[in-house]
Protein backbone atom coordinates (compact mmCIF):
# COMPACT_ATOMS: atom_id res chain seq x y z
CA UNK A 1 0.00 0.00 0.00
CA UNK A 2 1.36 3.35 -0.99
CA UNK A 3 1.45 5.49 1.99
CA UNK A 4 2.89 9.10 2.20
CA UNK A 5 3.53 11.64 4.76
CA UNK A 6 2.74 15.62 4.68
CA UNK A 7 4.82 17.38 8.05
CA UNK A 8 4.07 20.69 8.53
CA UNK A 9 5.61 22.58 11.24
CA UNK A 10 6.27 26.31 12.42
CA UNK A 11 2.40 26.86 12.85
CA UNK A 12 0.60 26.55 16.17
CA UNK A 13 -2.51 24.13 15.41
CA UNK A 14 -6.17 24.89 16.26
CA UNK A 15 -7.63 22.36 18.26
CA UNK A 16 -7.21 22.65 22.46
CA UNK A 17 -4.75 20.57 23.45
CA UNK A 18 -2.73 22.78 20.67
CA UNK A 19 -2.33 25.81 21.50
CA UNK A 20 0.45 26.56 23.95
CA UNK A 21 -0.09 28.55 27.27
CA UNK A 22 2.98 30.57 28.30
CA UNK A 23 4.94 29.90 24.87
CA UNK A 24 4.24 29.45 21.10
CA UNK A 25 5.97 26.01 20.45
CA UNK A 26 9.59 27.23 19.63
CA UNK A 27 12.43 28.72 21.30
CA UNK A 28 13.72 32.48 19.73
CA UNK A 29 11.12 32.16 16.71
CA UNK A 30 12.58 28.44 15.50
CA UNK A 31 10.21 25.55 16.38
CA UNK A 32 10.87 23.30 18.90
CA UNK A 33 10.47 20.60 16.50
CA UNK A 34 13.34 21.87 14.43
CA UNK A 35 15.84 22.09 17.46
CA UNK A 36 18.04 19.18 17.76
CA UNK A 37 17.87 17.02 21.13
CA UNK A 38 20.88 14.82 22.06
CA UNK A 39 22.28 15.71 18.42
CA UNK A 40 19.86 15.33 15.94
CA UNK A 41 16.54 17.45 15.40
CA UNK A 42 13.33 16.46 16.62
CA UNK A 43 11.76 16.43 12.83
CA UNK A 44 14.39 13.76 11.76
CA UNK A 45 12.97 11.63 14.41
CA UNK A 46 9.87 11.61 13.34
CA UNK A 47 10.88 11.17 9.77
CA UNK A 48 13.17 8.02 10.90
CA UNK A 49 10.20 6.38 12.70
CA UNK A 50 7.69 6.92 9.24
CA UNK A 51 10.80 5.52 7.25
CA UNK A 52 10.98 2.69 9.58
CA UNK A 53 7.32 1.54 9.40
CA UNK A 54 7.84 2.09 4.81
CA UNK A 55 6.55 5.34 4.39
CA UNK A 56 9.59 6.75 1.97
CA UNK A 57 7.69 9.90 0.86
CA UNK A 58 7.52 12.90 3.82
CA UNK A 59 6.93 16.19 2.48
CA UNK A 60 7.65 19.24 5.36
CA UNK A 61 5.77 21.90 5.30
CA UNK A 62 7.46 24.96 7.32
CA UNK A 63 6.01 27.91 7.98
CA UNK A 64 8.74 29.36 10.23
CA UNK A 65 11.17 32.23 9.14
CA UNK A 66 13.51 30.09 6.97
CA UNK A 67 16.50 32.87 7.54
CA UNK A 68 16.20 32.07 11.28
CA UNK A 69 19.27 29.46 12.33
CA UNK A 70 19.31 25.66 12.40
CA UNK A 71 15.73 25.66 10.15
CA UNK A 72 18.09 24.72 6.85
CA UNK A 73 19.82 22.19 9.17
CA UNK A 74 16.93 20.75 9.76
CA UNK A 75 16.52 19.70 6.18
CA UNK A 76 17.26 16.30 4.85
CA UNK A 77 17.87 15.26 1.01
CA UNK A 78 15.57 12.38 1.55
CA UNK A 79 12.43 15.17 2.33
CA UNK A 80 10.29 16.93 0.09
CA UNK A 81 11.09 20.33 2.12
CA UNK A 82 8.99 23.54 1.13
CA UNK A 83 9.00 26.79 3.09
CA UNK A 84 5.72 28.40 2.93
CA UNK A 85 4.40 32.15 4.44
CA UNK A 86 2.30 30.93 7.74
CA UNK A 87 -0.75 32.49 6.65
CA UNK A 88 -0.80 29.99 3.56
CA UNK A 89 0.66 26.84 4.93
CA UNK A 90 -2.75 25.09 5.36
CA UNK A 91 -3.65 26.11 1.38
CA UNK A 92 -0.06 24.61 0.52
CA UNK A 93 -0.88 21.18 2.55
CA UNK A 94 -4.13 21.28 0.56
CA UNK A 95 -2.32 21.51 -2.62
CA UNK A 96 0.11 19.07 -1.55
CA UNK A 97 -1.93 16.75 -0.52
CA UNK A 98 -3.57 16.53 -4.07
CA UNK A 99 -0.29 16.53 -5.90
CA UNK A 100 0.46 13.31 -3.11
CA UNK A 101 -2.61 11.27 -4.30
CA UNK A 102 -2.19 12.18 -7.85
CA UNK A 103 1.59 10.76 -7.89
CA UNK A 104 -0.39 8.04 -6.33
CA UNK A 105 -0.55 7.48 -3.00
CA UNK A 106 -3.69 5.76 -1.57
CA UNK A 107 -3.41 6.73 1.85
CA UNK A 108 -1.18 10.46 4.24
CA UNK A 109 -0.61 10.99 7.03
CA UNK A 110 -0.64 14.51 7.97
CA UNK A 111 1.12 15.78 11.29
CA UNK A 112 1.59 19.08 13.06
CA UNK A 113 4.76 19.24 15.31
CA UNK A 114 4.01 20.30 17.46
CA UNK A 115 4.15 17.35 19.50
CA UNK A 116 6.73 14.56 19.52
CA UNK A 117 4.82 11.70 19.55
CA UNK A 118 5.99 7.89 19.40
CA UNK A 119 2.80 6.82 17.60
CA UNK A 120 3.25 2.84 16.37
CA UNK A 121 2.17 3.65 12.81
CA UNK A 122 1.77 -0.29 11.21
CA UNK A 123 -1.10 -0.56 13.88
CA UNK A 124 -2.26 2.97 13.46
CA UNK A 125 -2.64 2.57 9.86
CA UNK A 126 -4.52 -1.49 10.44
CA UNK A 127 -7.03 0.33 12.41
CA UNK A 128 -7.57 3.07 9.91
CA UNK A 129 -8.19 0.52 7.55
CA UNK A 130 -10.40 -1.91 10.27
CA UNK A 131 -12.41 0.96 10.94
CA UNK A 132 -13.44 1.65 7.63
CA UNK A 133 -12.94 5.82 8.16
CA UNK A 134 -12.30 8.17 6.05
CA UNK A 135 -10.05 9.86 8.63
CA UNK A 136 -8.66 8.75 11.81
CA UNK A 137 -6.90 11.23 14.51
CA UNK A 138 -4.19 9.68 16.99
CA UNK A 139 -5.39 10.41 21.08
CA UNK A 140 -3.05 10.23 23.51
CA UNK A 141 -3.65 9.70 27.22
CA UNK A 142 -3.73 13.51 27.76
CA UNK A 143 -6.10 14.48 24.78
CA UNK A 144 -5.68 14.34 21.17
CA UNK A 145 -2.68 14.62 18.65
CA UNK A 146 -2.47 16.89 15.49
CA UNK A 147 -1.37 13.03 13.77
CA UNK A 148 -4.07 11.90 11.20
CA UNK A 149 -4.25 9.59 8.59
CA UNK A 150 -6.71 9.99 5.51
CA UNK A 151 -7.72 8.01 3.02
CA UNK A 152 -6.32 8.76 -0.77
CA UNK A 153 -9.52 8.77 -2.37
CA UNK A 154 -11.05 11.17 0.37
CA UNK A 155 -10.27 14.58 -0.73
CA UNK A 156 -12.92 16.54 0.46
CA UNK A 157 -12.47 15.41 3.76
CA UNK A 158 -8.66 16.04 3.45
CA UNK A 159 -9.52 19.50 2.56
CA UNK A 160 -12.39 20.08 5.61
CA UNK A 161 -9.30 19.00 7.89
CA UNK A 162 -6.91 21.05 6.54
CA UNK A 163 -9.41 24.48 6.27
CA UNK A 164 -9.99 23.77 9.61
CA UNK A 165 -6.51 23.71 10.65
CA UNK A 166 -6.45 20.02 11.87
CA UNK A 167 -9.47 21.02 14.43
CA UNK A 168 -12.43 19.79 12.82
CA UNK A 169 -13.48 16.46 10.88
CA UNK A 170 -15.96 16.80 8.67
CA UNK A 171 -17.18 13.06 9.84
CA UNK A 172 -16.12 12.49 13.68
CA UNK A 173 -14.47 8.92 13.87
CA UNK A 174 -13.06 6.40 16.36
CA UNK A 175 -9.42 7.97 17.25
CA UNK A 176 -6.96 5.51 17.46
CA UNK A 177 -5.60 5.49 21.30
CA UNK A 178 -1.87 5.40 21.26
CA UNK A 179 0.11 3.95 24.60
CA UNK A 180 3.36 5.12 22.97
CA UNK A 181 5.62 8.33 24.25
CA UNK A 182 4.14 11.95 23.97
CA UNK A 183 5.23 15.15 24.66
CA UNK A 184 3.86 18.15 24.04
CA UNK A 185 6.97 20.38 23.49
CA UNK A 186 5.19 23.52 24.19
CA UNK A 187 8.25 25.25 26.28
CA UNK A 188 11.42 24.78 26.84
CA UNK A 189 10.69 22.66 30.02
CA UNK A 190 9.04 20.28 27.74
CA UNK A 191 12.37 20.29 25.08
CA UNK A 192 14.41 19.89 28.22
CA UNK A 193 11.96 16.62 29.96
CA UNK A 194 12.43 14.72 26.19
CA UNK A 195 16.35 14.93 26.84
CA UNK A 196 15.86 13.50 30.29
CA UNK A 197 13.51 11.33 28.92
CA UNK A 198 15.92 10.43 26.30
CA UNK A 199 18.61 9.77 28.70
CA UNK A 200 16.42 7.47 30.67
CA UNK A 201 15.19 5.69 27.60
CA UNK A 202 11.80 6.32 27.90
CA UNK A 203 11.62 7.35 24.51
CA UNK A 204 13.49 5.56 21.32
CA UNK A 205 15.65 8.45 20.81
CA UNK A 206 19.39 7.43 20.95
CA UNK A 207 22.10 10.42 21.93
CA UNK A 208 24.10 10.76 18.70
CA UNK A 209 27.46 9.82 20.16
CA UNK A 210 29.72 7.69 21.10
CA UNK A 211 29.44 6.26 24.47
CA UNK A 212 32.62 6.50 26.33
CA UNK A 213 31.25 6.01 29.91
CA UNK A 214 28.08 4.66 30.97
CA UNK A 215 25.64 7.26 30.53
CA UNK A 216 28.22 9.88 29.20
CA UNK A 217 27.76 10.57 25.44
CA UNK A 218 30.27 12.20 23.31
CA UNK A 219 29.96 13.60 19.68
CA UNK A 220 32.45 13.77 16.61
CA UNK A 221 35.10 16.77 17.33
CA UNK A 222 34.06 17.29 20.37
CA UNK A 223 36.77 18.89 22.59
CA UNK A 224 37.12 18.61 26.40
CA UNK A 225 39.98 19.79 28.62
CA UNK A 226 41.96 17.35 31.27
CA UNK A 227 39.54 18.20 34.06
CA UNK A 228 36.11 18.46 32.97
CA UNK A 229 33.88 16.61 35.17
CA UNK A 230 31.37 14.76 32.99
CA UNK A 231 28.84 13.20 35.85
CA UNK A 232 26.42 11.23 33.36
CA UNK A 233 23.86 10.86 31.96
CA UNK A 234 25.14 13.91 29.77
CA UNK A 235 25.50 14.49 26.28
CA UNK A 236 28.50 16.72 24.26
CA UNK A 237 27.75 17.14 20.59
CA UNK A 238 30.29 16.91 17.75
CA UNK A 239 32.85 20.12 17.70
CA UNK A 240 31.69 21.21 21.21
CA UNK A 241 34.21 22.74 23.43
CA UNK A 242 34.11 21.85 27.33
CA UNK A 243 37.28 24.27 29.15
CA UNK A 244 39.42 23.07 32.37
CA UNK A 245 36.91 22.95 35.58
CA UNK A 246 33.81 22.94 33.83
CA UNK A 247 31.46 20.33 35.57
CA UNK A 248 28.73 19.19 32.83
CA UNK A 249 26.08 16.82 35.01
CA UNK A 250 22.01 15.57 35.81
CA UNK A 251 21.17 15.20 32.10
CA UNK A 252 22.65 18.16 30.62
CA UNK A 253 22.90 18.14 26.75
CA UNK A 254 25.40 20.71 24.61
CA UNK A 255 24.36 20.30 20.86
CA UNK A 256 27.32 20.80 18.46
CA UNK A 257 29.64 23.25 18.24
CA UNK A 258 28.67 24.79 21.99
CA UNK A 259 31.82 26.49 24.04
CA UNK A 260 31.12 26.20 27.98
CA UNK A 261 33.88 28.44 29.22
CA UNK A 262 36.23 27.34 32.30
CA UNK A 263 34.66 26.80 35.89
CA UNK A 264 31.14 26.59 34.99
CA UNK A 265 28.86 24.21 35.80
CA UNK A 266 25.88 23.21 33.51
CA UNK A 267 23.29 21.37 35.37
CA UNK A 268 20.06 19.51 33.82
CA UNK A 269 20.49 21.85 31.16
CA UNK A 270 20.76 22.22 27.38
CA UNK A 271 23.06 24.13 25.18
CA UNK A 272 21.31 24.79 21.83
CA UNK A 273 24.06 24.66 19.03
CA UNK A 274 26.57 27.53 18.29
CA UNK A 275 25.92 28.97 22.00
CA UNK A 276 29.01 29.89 24.50
CA UNK A 277 28.28 30.01 28.00
CA UNK A 278 31.23 32.04 29.87
CA UNK A 279 33.51 31.49 32.53
CA UNK A 280 32.86 30.95 36.20
CA UNK A 281 29.14 30.60 35.42
CA UNK A 282 26.32 28.30 36.94
CA UNK A 283 23.80 27.07 34.52
CA UNK A 284 20.90 25.28 36.37
CA UNK A 285 17.45 23.97 34.98
CA UNK A 286 17.92 25.89 31.61
CA UNK A 287 18.12 26.13 27.87
CA UNK A 288 19.97 28.57 26.40
CA UNK A 289 20.12 29.73 22.54
CA UNK A 290 20.42 32.89 20.63
CA UNK A 291 22.14 34.70 23.26
CA UNK A 292 18.89 34.03 25.06
CA UNK A 293 18.12 32.18 28.10
CA UNK A 294 14.52 30.04 29.48
CA UNK A 295 15.04 29.02 32.47
CA UNK A 296 12.72 26.21 33.35
CA UNK A 297 12.21 27.02 36.83
CA UNK A 298 11.00 30.31 36.51
CA UNK A 299 8.86 29.42 33.15
CA UNK A 300 10.87 32.91 31.88
CA UNK A 301 13.08 33.67 29.43
CA UNK A 302 15.78 36.25 28.84
CA UNK A 303 17.44 37.61 26.63
CA UNK A 304 21.45 38.46 27.44
CA UNK A 305 23.48 41.46 25.62
CA UNK A 306 26.35 40.90 27.56
CA UNK A 307 28.65 38.49 25.29
CA UNK A 308 30.81 37.32 28.90
CA UNK A 309 27.91 36.12 29.78
CA UNK A 310 26.32 34.25 26.64
CA UNK A 311 27.01 34.88 23.52
CA UNK A 312 26.54 32.80 20.13
CA UNK A 313 29.71 31.29 18.47
CA UNK A 314 29.67 31.84 14.82
CA UNK A 315 28.15 29.23 12.32
CA UNK A 316 30.96 28.39 9.70
CA UNK A 317 34.62 27.25 10.48
CA UNK A 318 36.12 30.28 8.37
CA UNK A 319 34.01 32.63 10.87
CA UNK A 320 34.98 30.81 13.96
CA UNK A 321 38.99 30.52 13.11
CA UNK A 322 38.83 34.43 12.38
CA UNK A 323 37.12 35.15 15.64
CA UNK A 324 39.80 32.73 17.20
CA UNK A 325 42.46 34.88 15.66
CA UNK A 326 40.92 38.45 16.51
CA UNK A 327 40.58 37.19 20.19
CA UNK A 328 44.00 36.20 20.07
CA UNK A 329 45.68 39.44 18.50
CA UNK A 330 43.45 41.65 20.86
CA UNK A 331 44.72 38.94 23.87
CA UNK A 332 48.40 39.06 23.87
CA UNK A 333 48.90 42.87 23.63
CA UNK A 334 46.76 43.58 26.86
CA UNK A 335 48.97 40.36 28.14
CA UNK A 336 52.44 41.57 27.46
CA UNK A 337 51.03 45.90 28.55
CA UNK A 338 49.83 44.13 31.36
CA UNK A 339 53.34 42.55 32.16
CA UNK A 340 55.07 45.81 31.29
CA UNK A 341 53.36 48.05 33.89
CA UNK A 342 51.00 45.97 36.06
CA UNK A 343 52.29 45.82 39.54
CA UNK A 344 51.61 42.75 42.08
CA UNK A 345 49.85 43.57 45.20
CA UNK A 346 51.90 41.17 47.79
CA UNK A 347 49.90 41.36 50.98
CA UNK A 348 51.78 40.87 54.33
CA UNK A 349 50.85 38.67 56.54
CA UNK A 350 48.98 40.25 60.13
CA UNK A 351 51.85 40.37 62.28
CA UNK A 352 49.10 40.95 65.16
CA UNK A 353 47.75 37.23 64.99
CA UNK A 354 51.12 35.56 66.64
CA UNK A 355 51.06 38.28 69.47
CA UNK A 356 47.35 37.63 70.81
CA UNK A 357 46.64 34.06 70.05
CA UNK A 358 48.37 31.82 72.34
CA UNK A 359 49.77 28.62 71.18
CA UNK A 360 48.96 29.95 67.16
CA UNK A 361 52.14 29.74 65.11
CA UNK A 362 51.39 33.29 63.14
CA UNK A 363 55.02 32.94 61.55
CA UNK A 364 53.74 29.39 59.98
CA UNK A 365 51.18 31.71 58.24
CA UNK A 366 53.35 34.27 57.14
CA UNK A 367 56.00 31.72 56.06
CA UNK A 368 55.57 32.19 52.24
CA UNK A 369 55.06 29.06 49.90
CA UNK A 370 58.84 28.78 48.93
CA UNK A 371 59.87 28.24 52.52
CA UNK A 372 57.44 25.45 53.35
CA UNK A 373 58.39 23.61 50.45
CA UNK A 374 60.22 20.91 51.51
CA UNK A 375 63.61 21.93 50.56
CA UNK A 376 64.44 19.38 47.01
CA UNK A 377 66.96 16.41 48.37
CA UNK A 378 68.00 13.64 45.90
CA UNK A 379 65.46 11.15 48.20
CA UNK A 380 62.68 13.51 47.61
CA UNK A 381 63.38 13.37 43.65
CA UNK A 382 63.25 9.24 43.87
CA UNK A 383 60.24 9.44 45.67
CA UNK A 384 58.14 12.05 44.21
CA UNK A 385 59.85 11.67 40.26
CA UNK A 386 60.76 14.73 38.31
CA UNK A 387 57.09 16.57 39.11
CA UNK B 1 15.96 45.81 69.21
CA UNK B 2 14.89 48.75 66.96
CA UNK B 3 17.21 51.13 65.15
CA UNK B 4 16.83 54.47 64.61
CA UNK B 5 19.26 54.89 61.33
CA UNK B 6 17.04 55.20 58.21
CA UNK B 7 16.92 52.31 55.81
CA UNK B 8 17.72 53.77 51.89
CA UNK B 9 15.26 51.51 49.15
CA UNK B 10 16.13 52.23 46.01
CA UNK B 11 14.77 51.53 42.93
CA UNK B 12 16.96 49.98 40.02
CA UNK B 13 16.53 50.74 36.55
CA UNK B 14 14.67 48.36 33.97
CA UNK B 15 18.26 48.03 32.08
CA UNK B 16 21.34 47.73 34.11
CA UNK B 17 24.16 47.65 31.39
CA UNK B 18 27.69 49.37 32.19
CA UNK B 19 25.71 52.64 31.42
CA UNK B 20 23.30 52.56 33.92
CA UNK B 21 25.22 50.40 36.60
CA UNK B 22 27.60 53.36 36.05
CA UNK B 23 24.53 55.97 36.41
CA UNK B 24 23.34 53.92 39.42
CA UNK B 25 26.19 53.49 41.17
CA UNK B 26 27.06 57.25 41.23
CA UNK B 27 23.24 57.74 42.83
CA UNK B 28 23.69 55.54 44.99
CA UNK B 29 27.05 56.76 46.34
CA UNK B 30 26.06 59.26 48.79
CA UNK B 31 24.23 56.52 50.50
CA UNK B 32 27.06 53.85 50.48
CA UNK B 33 29.48 56.29 52.21
CA UNK B 34 27.66 57.06 55.33
CA UNK B 35 27.94 55.85 58.15
CA UNK B 36 26.56 52.07 58.88
CA UNK B 37 24.29 52.33 55.55
CA UNK B 38 21.13 50.19 55.28
CA UNK B 39 20.01 49.54 51.70
CA UNK B 40 17.66 47.86 50.40
CA UNK B 41 17.51 47.57 46.42
CA UNK B 42 14.32 47.09 44.66
CA UNK B 43 14.60 44.76 41.64
CA UNK B 44 10.76 44.65 40.57
CA UNK B 45 11.30 46.57 36.95
CA UNK B 46 14.86 44.80 35.97
CA UNK B 47 14.22 42.61 33.09
CA UNK B 48 18.11 43.02 31.61
CA UNK B 49 21.01 42.99 34.39
CA UNK B 50 24.61 42.17 32.49
CA UNK B 51 27.88 41.19 34.20
CA UNK B 52 28.58 45.37 35.01
CA UNK B 53 25.56 45.15 36.80
CA UNK B 54 26.29 42.67 38.40
CA UNK B 55 29.82 43.97 39.51
CA UNK B 56 28.16 46.86 40.66
CA UNK B 57 26.08 45.25 43.06
CA UNK B 58 29.15 43.68 44.28
CA UNK B 59 30.78 46.58 44.60
CA UNK B 60 27.58 48.19 46.38
CA UNK B 61 27.88 45.36 48.99
CA UNK B 62 31.24 45.45 49.46
CA UNK B 63 31.43 49.31 50.49
CA UNK B 64 28.54 48.47 52.64
CA UNK B 65 30.07 45.90 54.79
CA UNK B 66 33.29 48.35 54.83
CA UNK B 67 30.82 50.38 56.74
CA UNK B 68 29.79 47.93 58.63
CA UNK B 69 25.92 47.96 57.28
CA UNK B 70 23.93 45.77 54.83
CA UNK B 71 22.75 46.07 51.46
CA UNK B 72 19.35 43.55 50.88
CA UNK B 73 17.37 42.69 47.52
CA UNK B 74 13.97 42.89 47.09
CA UNK B 75 11.42 42.21 44.61
CA UNK B 76 13.35 40.31 42.63
CA UNK B 77 12.05 40.30 38.49
CA UNK B 78 12.42 36.32 37.82
CA UNK B 79 14.77 37.61 35.36
CA UNK B 80 17.12 39.48 37.66
CA UNK B 81 17.22 36.15 39.90
CA UNK B 82 18.09 34.37 36.84
CA UNK B 83 21.77 36.32 35.97
CA UNK B 84 22.16 36.26 39.97
CA UNK B 85 22.06 32.70 40.02
CA UNK B 86 23.71 32.50 36.69
CA UNK B 87 26.91 34.43 37.96
CA UNK B 88 26.42 32.35 41.96
CA UNK B 89 26.12 35.91 43.25
CA UNK B 90 22.54 35.25 44.89
CA UNK B 91 24.16 33.90 47.46
CA UNK B 92 25.91 36.42 48.67
CA UNK B 93 23.11 38.97 49.08
CA UNK B 94 19.65 38.57 51.37
CA UNK B 95 17.04 38.64 49.24
CA UNK B 96 13.05 39.61 50.22
CA UNK B 97 10.23 38.76 48.82
CA UNK B 98 9.11 42.97 49.06
CA UNK B 99 11.06 46.18 50.37
CA UNK B 100 8.98 46.22 53.33
CA UNK B 101 10.12 43.23 54.14
CA UNK B 102 13.72 43.98 53.61
CA UNK B 103 13.39 47.12 55.46
CA UNK B 104 11.70 45.42 58.39
CA UNK B 105 14.57 43.00 58.38
CA UNK B 106 17.12 45.94 60.02
CA UNK B 107 14.96 46.71 62.92
CA UNK B 108 14.82 42.54 63.48
CA UNK B 109 17.63 41.51 66.30
CA UNK B 110 17.35 38.15 65.14
CA UNK B 111 18.56 36.45 62.32
CA UNK B 112 15.87 36.31 59.67
CA UNK B 113 15.86 32.39 59.34
CA UNK B 114 15.32 32.63 62.59
CA UNK B 115 12.18 34.61 62.58
CA UNK B 116 10.38 32.29 60.41
CA UNK B 117 10.28 29.67 62.81
CA UNK B 118 6.54 29.47 63.59
CA UNK B 119 6.38 29.98 67.60
CA UNK B 120 9.93 30.82 67.62
CA UNK B 121 9.97 33.92 70.37
CA UNK B 122 13.57 35.69 71.39
CA UNK B 123 14.31 34.42 74.52
CA UNK B 124 14.17 36.68 77.75
CA UNK B 125 16.42 36.82 80.41
CA UNK B 126 15.47 34.67 83.06
CA UNK B 127 15.05 36.33 86.59
CA UNK B 128 17.00 33.82 88.12
CA UNK B 129 20.89 34.49 87.92
CA UNK B 130 23.05 31.48 86.52
CA UNK B 131 24.64 29.26 88.71
CA UNK B 132 28.06 29.71 88.71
Amino acid sequence: MDVRAIVITGVLGESPSSVATDSVEAFSGVPHALLPVLGRPVLHYVADRLKNAGIDSISVLNAADSSLPLIEEAGRSDFRWKNVPAGQVWRAAEEEFDDLVQAGAEMVIVLRLGAYAEVEIDPFLQYHLDQRNHTTQVLATDGPLDFFVLCGSRRNDARFLLRNKLSKMRVQTQPYLTTGYVNRLQSAGDLRRLAVDSFLRKTSIPPQGQQIRPGVWVGEGAKIDRNVRLVAPCYVGPHARVRAGSLITRGSSLEHHTVVDRGTVVEASTLLPLSYLGAGLDLTHSVVGFKRIASVKYSAQLEIEDTSLVSVVPGTSVLRTLNHAVNLVAFLPRQMLAGVFGSRKIRKSQPALDALTTGFDGNAVARTMTQDRQQLTASVMREYGNQ
Amino acid sequence: METSRPVVVKRMPERVNQREARKFFADVQPFLTSDRPQLVFDLSQVRQLDAAGVEMLLRCVTEVMKRDGDLKLASLSRQAIMVLELTRTDRLFEIYENSTEAARSFSGFLPNAMQSIAGYREPTPSAAPLAA
